[in-house]
């Protein structure tokens, strides 16, 4: 049987065919605003982070290159691009960041419908919650949120340099547990 | 250029796949990465588990209107000259003006996330999003070049004998079945969802239960019980086969497992 790939998809994005782009949206639209409501905070700006990213995405298709990742990961380091300019834009945060997050990360059962991806959203998603949560408190709040190093380091009242050393724990951590699992 | 050294990338390659570094420092490391293979494998291995952290980030419903408006924008940005004026041409089957919040209220649901789940509480407050809810997709069909499959009469026939199938698909669009409506008034669907027992076994309830609801272009929905060991189902419907939108597999929750849509007639 035939189905429609996320590479395929993009090709139709990319080359202007309004069908295809409706479906591309449609079938990233979640995770895209998700993220830019995450990095955003407020929803206007979100929206329009969003909207954006979906833009900028069509503009520089070209530099999609599927040797180096998903169409989806791509789109999702568009959007966050897109939401850091608008950060700094704006002068960074509005407000001074709280507490760092612990549980950003999706759910597995929110994707239930996802079926096809939900094993590799699900295995990320675990070795994520499976993290000391210093680590992955500073590895998500730099991922997902947007936040500088700096940022991260005083509203976890610690050095900067414990917050780099706990990033790159962590992205090494998830990238050995990722490896082993493709073993 | 300061030259950097090995050890000195391996120590900053978390950083660089994270894009946090900047400047002069960049520069230096992206020209020892043009020269060093290991040092470039390792930095792009982490860009790699990045990216994952990506995806497995939030998810959250955009605002009703919202593919509307990106598509006006493409549009406007000039993304269809060529394929013509077309960004705010309906997708024949896409029906991308069926936005999730269409789709709920048609299906009487509450809350943000399927199965009608209130989003999940984020534990910091306003600045930490709270729940990144899934969405319940209404699918649509990938029309034009890329995957018709489905089409009321298909080829020209006469959809009250011929039949018209619809492709099954989850979410992102995964092919798992085809939807067949035929006869005159009442129509039958047929539904074949050759994996079903396994999707059930692997990520449902086994024990639990299923509908197969069917979608008539006035909105109105049939909610028809079917056996979750079963691959393939029939039901007998008190409407037309032309009157068919759409059909769909959902569970006890509202989720919706997979769904398959009938164009309109033109």
């Amino acid at each position: 049987m035939w189905t429609v790939s996320d590479e395929a998809l993009f090709a139709g994005y990319a080359a202007g065919d309004p069908q295809a782009a409706a479906v591309f949206v449609q079938r990233f639209e979640n995770q895209v605003y998700g993220l830019a409501r995450a990095m955003a905070g407020a929803p206007a700006e979100a929206e329009e982070i969003a909207q954006e990213a979906f833009v900028r995405a069509w503009k520089y298709a070209a530099s999609f290159d599927e040797r180096r990742g998903s169409v989806a990961a791509w789109l999702l380091r568009v959007t966050r691009n897109v939401a850091l300019d608008h950060l700094r834009a704006r002068g960074r945060r509005a407000e001074p960041v709280g507490e760092l997050p612990a549980d950003l990360i999706v759910d597995p059962a929110d994707v239930g419908e996802t079926v096809d991806r939900h094993d590799d959203v699900a295995r990320v998603a675990g070795l994520l919650r499976g993290l000391p949560e210093a680590q992955r408190e500073a590895l998500v709040a730099v991922t997902l949120l947007g936040l500088t190093t700096r940022e991260v380091s005083e509203a976890a009242a610690v050095p900067q340099a414990t917050v780099k050393t706990r990033i790159r724990l962590a992205l090494r951590k998830l990238r050995d547990e990722l490896g082993a699992d493709a073993r | 250029m300061t030259r950097v050294t090995c050890a000195e990338v391996r120590e900053a390659a978390p950083d660089l796949a994270l894009g946090l570094v900047t400047g002069r420092e960049r520069a230096a490391y992206l020209d020892h990465l043009e020269r060093c293979g290991p040092c470039r494998a390792d930095v792009s291995a982490l860009a790699v588990t990045a990216d994952d952290v990506l995806l497995a980030g939030p998810r959250a419903e955009p605002p009703p209107g919202f593919r509307g408006r990106v598509l006006e924008r493409l549009g406007a940005a000039g993304a269809f000259a060529e394929a013509g004026p077309g960004a705010d041409r309906q997708p024949s089957g896409a029906g991308f003006d069926a936005e999730p919040g269409a789709e709920r209220r048609r299906t009487g649901r509450r809350g943000g996330g399927p199965a009608g789940r209130p989003p999940r509480a984020g534990r910091s407050g306003p600045r930490v999003l709270a729940a990144a809810a899934a969405v319940l997709v209404a699918v649509g069909l990938v029309a034009g070049g890329l995957a018709v499959l489905a089409g009321r009469g298909g080829d020209g026939a006469d959809p009250a004998t011929a039949g018209a199938t619809a492709a099954m698909r989850t979410g992102t669009g995964r092919l798992v079945g085809e939807a067949t409506v035929r006869g005159d008034d009442p129509a039958v669907v047929t539904v074949d969802l050759p994996g079903w027992g396994e999707l059930v076994e692997r990520y449902g309830d086994p024990g639990g239960r299923y509908w197969l609801a069917v979608e008539l272009d006035d909105g109105s929905r049939t909610l028809n019980r079917i056996p979750p060991d079963e691959s393939a189902w029939e039901v007998p419907l008190r409407a037309a086969a032309a009157d068919v939108a759409a059909v769909s597999v959902v569970d006890a929750g509202g989720r919706a497992w997979c769904t398959g849509r009938f164009p309109a007639p033109a």
